[in-house]
């Protein structure tokens, strides 16, 4: 193993949580995927992925429980490399995946990476996934794909800053108060152990154009779909508009546009914004506008980090740290269970862009990107762009299609061209 | 390629209907044909389940046989007849009944189990007062046992058929029925001992609960404290 990586590691503040807050059929994982031009072959990905996970020390490892904290502890070998299933982001069992807390899977041409939290974040995760097909691509094709911080070069020894806690670095001194309302959540009929996913493929230049043309993000944009979309299912309930709860969306923010991190674990924070449908009809505009303006004033450097803080602290809260571990996990078992995805309604995450290298782009069709279901939240989305196409992925552990149903018709109503896929398990 | 009449949407080839609403794609220029490469392959992982309830129940069950049987053999070569262990079986199975029963149903029929706990109880205590040759379960511990079942029966039932009833509100519900259920018990005592109903000392556990209760009610009526509660504990 090199040498810049530590053999035991603490989880970063953001990881604490889900260890705790995982049960017997559920934790928190996404998954990234990419699609190449050929089939996978299984044997050339095992070398692939043995030499990634080499540079990668943050993924090489075991979750271990201490007295007071869970920590990890570096793991020898690699996971199996698994074939694809129908119902992806399924709880990972770490005891039959030789200790790790991710796993490779492959189908036809594609190569998926589904990772749990604890150990990175969606854009640690996207790293290990293009360092993986940027490795396997060489060792298959011998195509030399230039390296750099986002396709790492796995014959360079791991850089301390990539294994670092960067909200601990970061934080600033100065707290924020967390508290928000509970938010209305999408109820249904449970599926049981059946992940349903809807894939919706978009012109990208044709939703930004339609985003800039109300002056707001993509991100934005999509948030208000998917506002407008859970608001329209909340008032078919009939409830009184006096008894309706607020519509937020859990939008994820990548710390690193703000903080000149490189670090390949957790560094995101998130915003909600969303709509009191109790203060009357809102039109998509006015949707459009409540998000662009809360996004406009929460994603701030100087707020975000006062957030870092509040949970920093938290963190170093001398009670909580001098807690053992199973009363600790009691607690935050508890607080995940009052506060987790209470208050928000639905979760949408945009990766992004996804570049690679003009040698590496000529062999990868696609890209993927997926969230796991949440806890309470049974529908989530999750997006990327690449090339010229912008993929949403909805999760959904209910059997109603209400939430995508809306969201999808009003793209169409507003102009755009939708392509939809689903994994057929509705 | 195909459009769903009803949503808009382009499906891919894979797709037999629209898997937003479900509308069954029909063009006549391109029937549906299971695809080669279909997005996602047919293989399901299996997702972990909970514990087998039923099984637990069983084996647990067969576990509690184990001390009873020991009790009642060694009853039997003791002396040549069953005298004590006849308070252990007993026992077992009341926990059977509490416990280990309500596993083997689907779901938890609350009047009828409850009331079959009730039952139990009251068996038991029989048993005891057989066993001790006593003459206290008329006077007193079948009214306490029914009246206490009544009162936690009807505190489920509020509780769990509304529940849009607050924390506070709750709150207040056991701690009324905890102040009732002292007062009753004080009662039935006082009657058995000295043929009168009035309650004596559980005046004084009953009022700080009624108390208690109030302001339970109260603190959920005021939002900003709940809030502030709520911060303080989880934030």
């Amino acid at each position: 193993m090199p040498d810049a990586a530590p053999r035991f590691m603490r989880l970063d503040n953001a990881a604490k949580i889900y260890p705790a807050a995982r049960r017997r059929n559920w934790m928190a994982l996404f998954r990234v995927s990419a699609e190449l031009c050929e089939p996978v072959d299984v044997k050339i990905l095992e070398r692939a992925q043995a030499r990634t996970l080499a540079r990668f020390p943050s993924f090489a490892l075991r979750l271990k429980k201490g007295l007071f904290w869970y920590y990890l502890e570096h793991n020898e070998g690699a996971p199996e490399i698994t074939e694809d299933v129908a119902n992806p982001c399924v709880r990972l069992d770490p005891k039959t995946n030789r200790g790790f807390m991710f796993r490779v899977r492959y189908y036809r041409c594609r190569i998926a990476l589904e990772v749990y939290h604890v150990l990175a974040d969606g854009t640690g995760g996207m790293c290990f996934l293009k360092t993986l097909v940027a490795e396997y691509l060489t060792l298959k094709y011998g195509v030399k794909i230039p390296r750099d911080r986002e396709i790492l070069d796995c014959d360079e020894a791991p850089r301390p800053d990539e294994t670092e806690d960067a909200y601990l670095k970061y934080a600033g001194d100065i707290t924020r108060s967390r508290a928000e309302a509970d938010a209305y959540y999408v109820r249904g009929t449970d599926t049981g152990d059946r992940v349903c996913i809807i894939t919706g493929m978009l012109p990208v230049q044709d939703v930004l154009a339609r985003a800039r043309s109300r002056g707001a993000t993509l991100t934005e944009y999509l948030t208000a779909a998917l506002i407008l979309s859970i608001n329209d299912l909340q008032t078919r309930t009939g409830l009184p508009r006096r008894r309706r709860k607020p519509v937020k969306i859990n939008v994820p923010i990548n710390l690193r546009r703000f903080y000149p991190s490189h670090t390949m674990r957790n560094f995101a924070l998130y915003v909600n914004p969303g709509i009191d449908p109790r203060l009357g009809e809102y039109t998509f505009d006015e949707i459009l506008r409540a998000v662009h303006h809360h996004m406009g004033t929460e994603v701030d450097e100087k707020l975000l980090n006062a957030r870092i803080a509040t949970n920093v602290r938290t963190e170093q809260n001398r009670l909580l740290r001098a807690a053992p571990l199973f009363l600790k996990n009691a607690v935050m078992k508890l607080s995940f269970h009052l506060v987790g995805d209470r208050k928000t309604s639905s979760s949408i995450s945009n990766l992004g862009v996804v570049r690679v290298p003009p040698e590496m782009e000529a062999y990868i069709r696609r890209f993927d990107f997926i969230l796991g279901p949440l806890s309470r939240n049974r529908v989530v989305c999750a997006a990327l762009s690449y090339r010229d196409t912008l993929y949403l992925n909805f999760t959904r552990t209910i059997r109603e299609t209400d939430v995508e149903r809306g969201f999808f018709r009003f793209l169409v109503r507003d102009g755009l061209h939708v392509r939809l896929e689903s994994n057929r398990l509705s | 390629m195909s459009y769903c009449v009803n949503c808009g949407v382009e499906l891919a080839d894979s797709e037999k209907s629209c898997p937003l609403c479900g509308t069954e794609v029909i063009n006549p220029r391109k029937p549906w044909k299971e695809p080669e490469d279909p997005p996602y392959p047919h293989r399901l992982e299996p997702v972990l389940r909970r514990a087998d309830r039923v099984f637990f129940a069983s084996i647990a069950s067969l576990l509690l046989c184990v001390p009873v049987a020991v009790t009642l053999l060694s009853d039997l070569f003791s002396d040549g007849e069953l005298t004590w262990s006849g308070l252990v079986a007993g026992a077992a199975a009341l926990l059977f009944v509490w416990f280990l029963l309500p596993l083997y149903c689907k779901r938890y029929y609350l009047l009828r189990l409850l009331t079959l706990d009730c039952a139990a109880a009251l068996a038991y205590l029989k048993l005891i007062e057989y066993s001790v040759r006593g003459s206290w379960f008329l006077p007193v511990a079948m009214p306490i046992t029914v009246g206490v079942s009544i009162l936690f029966l009807l505190c489920a039932l509020v509780l769990r058929n509304h529940r849009r009833i607050s924390g506070g509100v709750r709150a207040a519900c056991v701690q009324l029925a905890l102040g009732l259920a002292t007062v009753w018990i004080n009662m039935v005592v006082s009657h058995a001992v000295s043929g009168s109903w009035a309650p004596s000392w559980s005046i004084y556990a009953f009022l700080p609960l009624a108390a208690l209760a109030a302001v339970s009610i109260l603190l959920s009526r005021h939002k900003r404290f709940q809030e502030e509660l709520h911060r303080r504990l989880l934030y």
